[in-house]
């Protein structure tokens, strides 16, 4: 009955009475409910798409509804059909379990349609990634945010101390002594070390500069508990100790700090780098002093590298239709108007992020020097993409440090080493193998 | 035999008379409630630590932490830390007896036990189940005896493929122990589907029941949070209480909650913001409006480091100091305990909210099972969004749980005029004070402050 009483409320909110004479002429407009994650990226950049959609669509109404906490919340609405919008813009989270049980919209009919100029959203959407809503042979949902991570760097200070940006790992380690030399008490690195999944950024990196793309490929299809010994896993791995494993290389107590409070001491110049991504900028624009600049680095090589220039999209937000929402077809043809081209640059330009489509974001004028780094990176570079499509994966059994996590934080206060991480990981895969397989219903 | 029939029915009908000469003139005193011993659990989350000094003895296991955790109302706390030992447990136990609480335990010795015997086709090998039954037997033998005895931790947040183990643990825990408790704490309904292997909440709660056999269903929901230092609630926060109160009354079981008495991050950066008194007052009240039998705390003692979330203090620091949160907690508990026996004798109905605004906010929308209407509410009106459990009581009278629903961070107060058909008086327990007001003309006026709730049992 409430549902109901909103639904009527909503529509007498929506009729448009227009006065003329004893005449009343009733427009009725179609709704179109988008949740959305508000954080980092804000609402801007959805406000606008959907000015331009109305504008194009004047009989729409979109209804914009963000949470910072969306990803969580949405879990309960879509297995229960309840307050559902007809669109979600989500962070990494399994979505392929809503797919597999059948919550999610089929997006196959998306892919197939034209967004502009003859040009499908399949074809529009970057190679590498065309699959990443792909299960069970049917589209389910569509990447959202591209990204470049790896290494951020204080570029105002490099400059006034005449350091070079690093271009191989060596380099960077003979950095780190420079800086601890020349630096007056500033250190090297800040991170989270509550979060210091953030080292993934540039760990992964490396590990792909090693392995190469279809190495990684190889690594997340999870056929062989062997996959957990890549020797570019473990190398990169070695090379996160050699750099963070030597604690003066890090501000003191980083190990009880969250992403925030590091990057608050690092615009605040108490530290050159930070493993970051291009968020970054906008997310700490309120507290960024005047004056300050930073950049992001390519990542230095490693020696023995197969790909010299790797950057780590870390690809995983995600957009998706909820089978039981109520306005699905609009749904989807507002997807595909958000994907031209126009409106692609528009997002690029109001959140310093690109998209995973083919488009060039680089030609955007008025670009932050720190947000021209990284497009710079993410054109120039081999794009690390993550999708897999194993059911280990997306039923959490199986992630790439599956036992505790990567331990970044142990290797940093020398209870672990690379290899003791690496050999662990091993052991509890090998271990916990035919478990797995059989809970993610790979065998009866 | 005619004679007899005619007394009955002269017994009857005198009985009838009273009883409509009761209804017909009314009363100006209010219902009194005897006192019944029903008591709310009030549990807390991990008790003092088992680090020792340089003498070898236990630095917080002691009679002073153990009097503090008597003394903050709480009834039950939950041993975690002592699972590393033993004796740890046993000393927990006695100060436990000392200070007249109850006490889970966590032991390692039985955590395990039952999980192999199920063969293939879910059938148990009766010499294993024997084995691990002797087992188990021989490792409560130790503690049983004690008065704070009072259960043991089996799990936290299982998914549902365990509920079958589950289920055959509890059948051969409640006959060797049938008056303690097999305590199995369930997720939330944020929790993944790969978490819940699969079911979604409604499944994932009656399988748990129907499979489990429980005395009583517990789950958690960490509602308080904070993102780029603004407050934000999570939007199913009122949903899970529903669906969790809907189906435990369905099969007839009380349901307790955990009460977020603690700042948290996780590893995706999700924050839980430092809870306030308002915080943990708005908690209960909301928990208590859907018939909650029992509160828990998480945490009573901070959780140690080397787990993948990261904490602020507790209720008591690492250290054995007090928190502000002990005092707040403290004061709430209190509240509860103050009239928790009268709570406990209505029955829940069933949850009204009102909103002054057409389109509400997330919590309310996303619920299923509200009442629409209440005989005994002509009208509410409100200046904030109100949440009101419905209850019955011993003598068929109505209650009514009325909680400020805006988030307590916010700091805003609730004007609340409630227009009750046939009351001219009401008992209200305000912060646990049991007051008699005077209603205008059957219109309880009042304001609400921040997180406030206030439970009202109008009477003519």
């Amino acid at each position: 009955m409430k549902k109901i009483l909103l639904i009527f409320v909503m529509f007498i909110s929506l009729m448009t009475f227009v006065g003329c004479g004893e005449k009343t002429t009733t427009i009725e407009k179609d709704i179109l409910r988008i949740g959305f994650v508000e954080a980092g990226y804000g609402r801007d950049w959805l406000v606008e798409w959907a000015n331009d959609y109305q504008a194009e669509n004047p009989n729409v109404e979109i209804i914009l509804e963000g949470n910072p906490n969306m990803t969580a919340n949405v879990g309960p609405k879509i297995e229960n059909s309840s307050d559902l919008a007809d669109v979600y813009f989500l962070l990494e989270t399994n979505w392929q379990k809503w797919a597999t049980m059948g919550y999610l919209e089929p997006l196959d009919d998306l892919y197939a349609s034209e967004v502009e100029d003859g040009v499908t959203l399949e074809d529009k959407l970057i190679d590498e990634v065309v699959d990443f809503g792909l299960i069970n042979d049917h589209y389910y949902s569509l990447p959202w945010n591209d990204g470049v991570t790896g290494i951020v760097y204080n570029a105002g200070m490099f400059e006034d101390k005449g350091w070079e940006v690093p271009e191989t790992f060596d380099e960077l380690v003979a950095l780190t002594e420079q800086i601890k030399t020349e630096g007056a008490g500033i250190k090297p690195f800040t991170w989270p070390g509550q979060y210091s999944a953030y080292w993934n950024f540039a760990v992964y990196g490396w590990w792909a500069q090693i392995e190469g793309i279809e190495g990684m490929n190889e690594f997340f299809r999870f056929e062989s508990p062997d996959v957990f010994l890549q020797q570019g896993k473990l190398k990169a791995m070695q090379a996160y100790e050699t750099l963070i494993g030597d604690q003066s290389n890090s501000i003191n107590g980083v190990n009880g700090l969250i992403h925030t409070q590091a990057q608050m001491q690092f615009v605040n110049g108490l530290a050159a780098m930070i493993p970051n991504g291009i968020w970054i900028e906008k997310e700490m624009e309120a507290a960024i002093p005047e004056g300050f600049e930073m950049k992001m680095m390519q990542l230095p090589t490693l020696e023995g590298a197969v790909e010299t220039k790797i950057n780590n999209s870390m690809l995983g937000d995600f957009i998706i239709i909820p089978k039981e929402a109520a306005n699905k077809e609009l749904a989807k043809d507002f997807l595909l108007f958000i994907s031209r081209d126009a409106e692609l640059i528009k997002y690029t330009e109001m959140t310093g992020s690109p998209r995973p489509f083919e488009y060039d974001p680089t030609q955007i004028e008025g670009l932050s020097p720190f947000v021209q780094s990284c497009l710079q990176i993410w054109k120039e570079s081999t794009n690390l993409y993550i999708i897999s499509k194993n059911p280990m994966y997306f039923g959490n059994l199986l992630n790439t440090f599956p036992k505790s996590g990567p331990l970044y934080g142990d290797i940093y206060l020398g209870d672990e080493t690379a290899q003791s991480v690496i050999q662990g990981d091993y052991d509890y895969v090998v271990q916990n193998w035919d478990e797995f397989r059989e809970r993610s219903g790979m065998v009866d | 035999m005619k004679k007899g029939f005619l007394n009955k029915l002269l017994v009857i009908i005198t009985v009838l008379l009273i009883s409509i000469s009761f209804v017909s003139c009314g009363s100006s005193e209010p219902p009194v409630y005897e006192d019944t011993g029903l008591e709310m659990q009030i549990g807390a989350w991990v008790s003092p630590n088992i680090q020792k000094d340089s003498s070898g003895n236990y630095k917080y296991i002691t009679l002073e932490q153990y009097q503090a955790i008597a003394d903050s109302g709480i009834n039950t706390i939950y041993g975690l830390y002592e699972v590393f030992d033993l004796n740890a447990t046993m000393t927990a136990l006695d100060l436990a007896d000392q200070v007249g609480i109850g006490y889970y335990v966590r032991d390692p010795r039985i955590s395990g036990l039952f999980q192999g015997v199920l063969n293939v086709q879910g059938i148990p090998d009766e010499d294993e189940v024997n084995d691990d039954y002797a087992d188990f037997i021989d490792a409560v033998d130790d503690y049983k005896d004690h008065v704070s005895f009072k259960g043991n931790l089996i799990y936290d947040e299982p998914g549902g493929s365990l509920y079958d183990w589950l289920g055959l643990y509890n059948e051969k825990y409640s006959t060797y122990l049938p008056d303690k408790d097999f305590y199995v704490n369930l997720l939330p309904t944020y929790a993944s589907l790969a978490q819940r292997d699969e079911l979604n909440y409604e499944q994932y709660l009656r399988q748990y029941i129907e499979t489990v056999n429980p005395a009583f269903v517990s789950y958690d929901h960490y509602p308080l949070m904070v993102f780029y230092e603004e407050p934000v609630l999570t939007d199913d926060f009122l949903y899970n209480l529903e669906i969790v109160s809907t189906i435990a009354h369905e099969y007839d079981l009380p349901f307790w909650t955990f009460i977020q008495t603690i700042g948290f991050t996780v590893p995706s950066g999700t924050q839980h913001r430092v809870p306030t008194e308002a915080d943990l007052r708005w908690q209960v009240a909301l928990s208590m409006a859907y018939g909650a039998q029992g509160i828990q705390h998480f945490c009573y003692w901070t959780p140690g480091t080397g787990t993948n979330e990261s904490f602020d203090n507790a209720m008591i620091d690492r250290e054995g100091n007090k928190t502000p949160l002990y005092f707040a907690a403290q004061t709430v508990n209190q509240e509860v305990l103050s009239y928790d026996e009268v709570y406990l004798q209505f029955d829940w109905q069933g949850v009204l909210t009102h909103s002054n605004e057409s389109f509400e906010v997330v919590n309310f929308r996303m619920l299923q099972n509200r009442l629409e209407s209440h005989a005994r509410i002509e009208s509410i009106t409100s200046e904030e969004d109100v949440v009101i459990g419905t209850f019955t009581g011993p003598n068929n009278e109505d209650a009514f749980m009325v909680v400020n629903f805006n988030d307590p961070a916010l700091g805003l107060s609730n004007k609340v005029q409630i227009d009750f058909n046939d009351a001219k008086q009401a008992i209200v327990y305000i912060k646990g004070v049991r007051t008699i007001v005077d209603l205008d003309k059957g219109v309880l006026d009042i304001e609400l402050e921040s997180g406030e709730g206030i439970f009202v049992i109008p009477f003519k």
